[in-house]
């Protein structure tokens, strides 16, 4: 199974989302390794920004789908994308 | 779409929706009930396809139907899933994906195809979070997110219906059956 450093990871998010309409409102990216009670690995990329209340649902659809195809050309292990808000 | 996905598909929204005025953060079990009953609602979608597609559409044979379906696994569908969530079909089954009289060589996944497969993978992966750990942090954009993008892959996968679109949904409902894997993987 392919999968890369999450240093390498993580700036690739950051490439991928700097100049997405939402990339002024994202604080910080983490990412976790994980596997679900299937015995399949999956990787968390945790996006915590600042407010997403004026941001309707589907623009965020072409940045998620940017950052799923940019992480599954590097790591076999699926990057299921979520919104937290920044303490 | 059959009646059993779509009523969970609105059962997850309404978990979701507020009485006017209602403002704040949702109950956390909302938000979580919401996350997965969308991905119970992409996962009967799958096993009411395969069942239709391989046992038959008739009414008479619902029954049948629901007898092969409870084959099927959450792992197994994810796995064959997988094979298909790249932009060409995983080389390991290629074959098996490649329409009669096509040339040898890489075999493009159909768009709907590849949305769903990464649709599902997505919500299992939430689900997990959902159902079993607590620690994990889910918003309520992650849970109408995930509600809308099943209702989207479910609603294109529909509207595929070129003889070659249909073509790929029979291998992949038959890839399901097998788990995502062929005898001559070895």
């Amino acid at each position: 199974m392919k999968q890369a450093d999450f240093s390498v990871l993580k700036k690739r998010v950051e490439d991928v989302t700097h100049d997405s309409p939402v990339g002024d409102r994202i604080k910080n990216i983490v990412l976790e390794a994980d596997r679900d009670d299937e015995g399949s690995d999956f990787l968390r990329v945790i996006l915590e920004v600042s407010s997403l209340d004026d941001v309707q649902d589907a623009d965020l659809d072409p940045v998620v789908d940017s950052i799923e195809t940019a992480l599954l050309e590097l790591d076999d292990r699926f990057p299921s994308v979520r919104f937290a808000d920044a303490a | 779409m059959a009646k059993y996905p779509q009523e969970l598909l609105h059962a997850s929204r309404r978990l979701l929706a507020r009485r006017t005025g209602q403002r704040g953060k949702l109950p956390s079990a909302r938000i979580r009930r919401s996350i997965s009953t969308s991905y119970y609602a992409l996962f009967h979608f799958l096993l009411d396809e395969v069942g239709k597609r391989l046992v038959g559409a008739h009414n008479d044979l619902r029954r049948r139907r629901h007898i092969f379906i409870r084959t099927l696994t959450h792992a197994g569908l994810k796995a064959a899933l997988e094979r298909v969530r790249g932009r060409n079909v995983d080389a390991i089954v290629e074959d098996f994906f490649r329409a009669p009289g096509t040339p040898t060589g890489s075999v493009v996944v159909p768009l709907f195809a590849q949305n769903l497969a990464r649709a599902f993978s997505d919500a299992q992966a939430k689900r997990h979070d959902a159902d079993y750990d607590l620690n994990k942090q889910l918003s309520e954009r992650d849970a109408s997110r995930l509600n809308r993008r099943v209702f989207r892959v479910i609603a294109a996968w529909q509207a595929a219906n070129s003889p070659a679109d249909r073509d790929f949904k029979h291998a992949l409902c038959l890839l399901m059956v097998l788990r995502g894997q062929l005898r001559q993987q070895g």
